[in-house]
């Protein structure tokens, strides 16, 4: 099974996670965290432009209370498109630039075929997890596809292209269905279809223990 | 012995006036220094302008040994406008009804504020006074009890700039053209938010709060300018990224 790549949030007291993430100061060092750890594990030295990264909070908090159900259920399926409304802004923002790889290159690894792209999706996929975990009490999945080296050439080349197929991109690397006629627009349904196959297989992994 | 965080504020007028003035005297000397300098090397003939440079040189040393000497008689509570201990804001930002924060220690916070913002904004050569900064806090304590922390950073904002803290001397543009005045308005800006921010959890330290209100004032700034005579815009601004920065 495929791995996340780690890292540890910042403290956010006794405020809930899905709250702090919507600070600029904790979404800053957060990403900043995630990128340091990124680096100590691939060797791969980035430069953060915090500029351009604020500008990407601020269009992507813009884009999170636009599309916010007011549904209390909903809201807890909002939780993946939120996470991959914040990929799509990374990937259209490039607040990250990788500056050294490693000396050995192996290109079928994704993080040395597309350094920003991994680094964008590992921060994304573990704000997904974090939030899931506290708020659900679930474990969430990595698919396979997140080691496969193909979905990542397409992956790359479609969300440069149209980054709102990030989005898309994002449900199927935490193992959803992918809605790929209309990432961009959060739909009640498909969160809720995604959420109960998220629960079924939680109910499996507890059936197997 | 008397505790100084019970002194009225009139009390530390005098004080705070006259360093204000010792400063604005340093600072008009200074910046008749640049400009006999600028202009001597254009007209002044080799003897004259080594002169003048001598002598306007003489006059900044005597006059910063002037504002040395009085504000260590002087004392008083701006002496230190230093970055305040994070302990001088509550979990919600600054309150301005707290009987355990005098207006001074807020003055000093805002002086603080305003002068590192101006310079984070571009601009390290500005004017302030310690007077006004005071006169803002005690205005603002006076009219925004119980009020949201976007009333409270609007009022303060307005203070500032409707007091003239920032003293823009030789206006030699009007104010439209004069590019001293996005500095001034960000750092106003720049420093409200700073104050009421929430402090609800502990990611960064005041300077690099601050830094970061800055940073946010600086991608706003067209926005901020061009609503900066509306109240109502204003505060709507405040309301938006003080629940997100």
């Amino acid at each position: 099974m495929a791995k996340l790549p780690r890292t540890s949030f910042p403290e956010a007291e006794d405020k809930p996670l899905r709250k702090a993430v919507r600070r600029l100061r904790w979404f800053i060092q957060a990403y900043s965290g995630q990128i340091s750890e990124l680096s100590a594990d691939t060797g791969i030295e980035f430069e953060i432009d915090r500029s351009k990264l604020r500008a990407v909070f601020l269009k992507w908090v813009k884009a999170f209370e636009g599309q916010k159900p007011s549904d209390a259920e909903a809201k807890a399926n909002y939780i993946t498109f939120a996470a991959g409304a914040m990929l799509r802004e990374l990937v259209d923002g490039e607040p990250l630039k990788a500056v050294r790889l490693p000396e050995h290159i192996n290109s079928d690894n994704p993080a040395h075929f597309w350094p920003e792209g991994y680094a964008h999706l590992a921060f994304c996929m573990n704000v997904r997890s974090a939030v899931i975990a506290q708020e659900l009490d679930l474990e969430t999945d990595i698919a396979p596809e997140f080691e496969h080296i193909r979905t990542w050439w397409s992956f790359k080349e479609n969300a440069c292209e149209d980054s709102a197929t990030a989005i898309g991109f994002f449900e199927l690397f935490v193992g959803d269905n992918p809605n790929w006629s209309a990432p961009q627009i959060f739909s009640a349904e498909h969160a809720l279809d995604n959420a109960k196959r998220m629960f079924q297989r939680n109910a499996d992994r507890l059936g197997e223990m | 012995m008397m505790d100084k965080r019970k002194q009225t504020p009139s009390q530390n007028l005098p004080n705070l006036f006259v360093r204000d003035a010792l400063r604005g005297l340093r600072y008009a000397v200074r910046r008749s220094g640049h400009l006999i300098a600028d202009e001597e090397h254009k007209v002044l003939p080799r003897p004259i302008g080594d002169i003048t440079s001598r002598v306007v040189r003489k006059m900044d040393r005597i006059s910063q040994e002037i504002e040395t000497t009085s504000s260590s008689i002087i004392g008083g509570p701006l002496k230190k406008a230093a970055l305040p201990d994070s302990s001088f804001f509550a979990a919600a930002g600054y309150d301005p009804q707290d009987n355990d924060r005098t207006p001074q220690e807020a003055a000093a916070a805002l002086y603080f504020g305003l002068s590192w913002s101006a310079g984070q904004l571009g601009s390290d050569d500005l004017l302030l006074s310690e007077t006004i900064c005071l006169d803002c806090i005690n205005q603002v304590r006076k009219n925004t009890p119980g009020l949201p922390a976007a009333a409270m950073a609007e009022s303060l904002f307005r203070a500032v700039l409707d007091r003239s803290a920032f003293r823009l001397v030789e206006p030699t543009q009007s104010a439209d053209e004069d590019e001293r005045i996005p500095v001034v308005v960000g750092a106003a800006f720049a420093t409200a938010l700073w104050f009421f921010l929430p402090r609800d959890f502990d990611v960064a330290g005041e300077q690099d709060l601050l830094e970061i209100c800055c940073a946010v004032t600086q991608d706003h700034l067209a926005q901020l300018l061009e609503s900066r005579t509306d109240e109502r815009r204003t505060t709507t601004l405040f309301e938006q990224l003080l629940s997100i920065v």
